[in-house]
């Protein structure tokens, strides 16, 4: 069967969803870094395109959210 | 006893009109000008809409740099081929092997992956900038996501200020290195490709050699 270890009679499935979420899980907390560093970025200069950036940043989170639920869902 | 030599006498000329010279120092206009440059604009002389955190109130942005656009195209390239890789990838069916569901996730955290590639170097671009005041210069460094550089010298503390611009790619589109030395506590400031480098550095003496002036009197 593809995807069972020959030793242990075991799926291994179960072992990649698993760390599949903790990736996605770490992944949000580096996507909230990225929502806070570009305010830092947007607080140091401003060229007048700081409130796409912002938002485009709270998109990215809110896509890796998303992807995360999904995992959970799916997998 | 006769004069030997009598200067002729000197026609009443109207005097001569002095020279046109071309304007050389566009930094230091009798009143700032204010322009409109697009916010991506890698070269802004006298941008309007420029803020920064340690700029004050008198303080006016002659010029504002960053690098040219073409630094941009290795990773944008990336970032493409980083897009099309999945549809290359089901068409060979290199992930037949997978449960569809996991393959599903698998494409979404590869476009989310190929997102956050696009979002760090388009902001390390677009943030990581050089802003020439009347009275300084600042440099601002996004090295990357947690750690921030910002550094300034005043402009009389600048002793010198050269560029150099190297490779077939600097010189057919213009761009290249500012380096300023300066007597501040930051020995040196280099802004790295930089369009006009030779403007920048034109700019940059007129602003000097103007502030010793009106320091000097």
């Amino acid at each position: 069967m593809v995807g069972t270890l020959p030793i242990f009679g075991i799926s291994i499935w179960p072992i990649v969803k698993i760390a599949a979420l903790i990736l996605l899980g770490l992944y949000l907390v580096f996507a909230l870094v990225v929502v806070r560093q570009v305010q830092l970025m947007t607080d140091t200069v401003g060229v007048g395109f700081e409130g796409p950036i912002r938002a485009f940043s709270y998109l990215h989170f809110i896509f890796a959210v998303m992807i995360f639920i999904a995992a959970i869902l799916i997998l | 006893m006769p004069d030997i030599f009598v200067n002729p006498p000197t026609p009443n000329l109207p005097p001569k009109p002095s020279p046109i010279v071309p304007d050389a120092s566009p930094a230091t206009p009798p009143a700032f000008r204010k322009n409109h440059p697009s916010c991506f604009s890698a070269f802004a002389l006298y941008p309007d809409k420029v803020r920064f955190e340690t700029k004050e109130k008198e303080e006016k942005v002659v010029l504002f740099l960053r690098q040219h656009p073409l630094v941009n195209v290795p990773w944008i390239l990336l970032v493409v081929a980083m897009l099309l890789a999945p549809l290359l990838v089901g068409r060979l069916g290199i992930l037949a092997f997978l449960p569809h569901g996991f393959e599903l996730i698998l494409i979404l955290a590869w476009y989310l992956l190929t997102l956050i590639i696009a979002m760090e170097n388009f902001l390390d671009w677009f943030f990581n900038v050089c802003i020439v005041t009347n009275l300084r210069i600042v440099d601002i460094d996004f090295v990357n996501l947690i750690y921030k550089n910002v550094s300034d010298a005043n402009i009389n503390k600048i002793q010198d200020v050269s560029y150099n611009m190297g490779g077939v790619i600097r010189t057919i589109f213009n761009f290249g290195d500012v380096v300023i030395q300066t007597a501040a506590e930051i020995e040196q400031f280099e802004f790295e490709a930089v369009p006009n480098p030779a403007r920048v550095v034109k700019i940059l003496e007129d602003l000097r050699f103007g502030k010793g002036e009106r320091e000097s009197k």
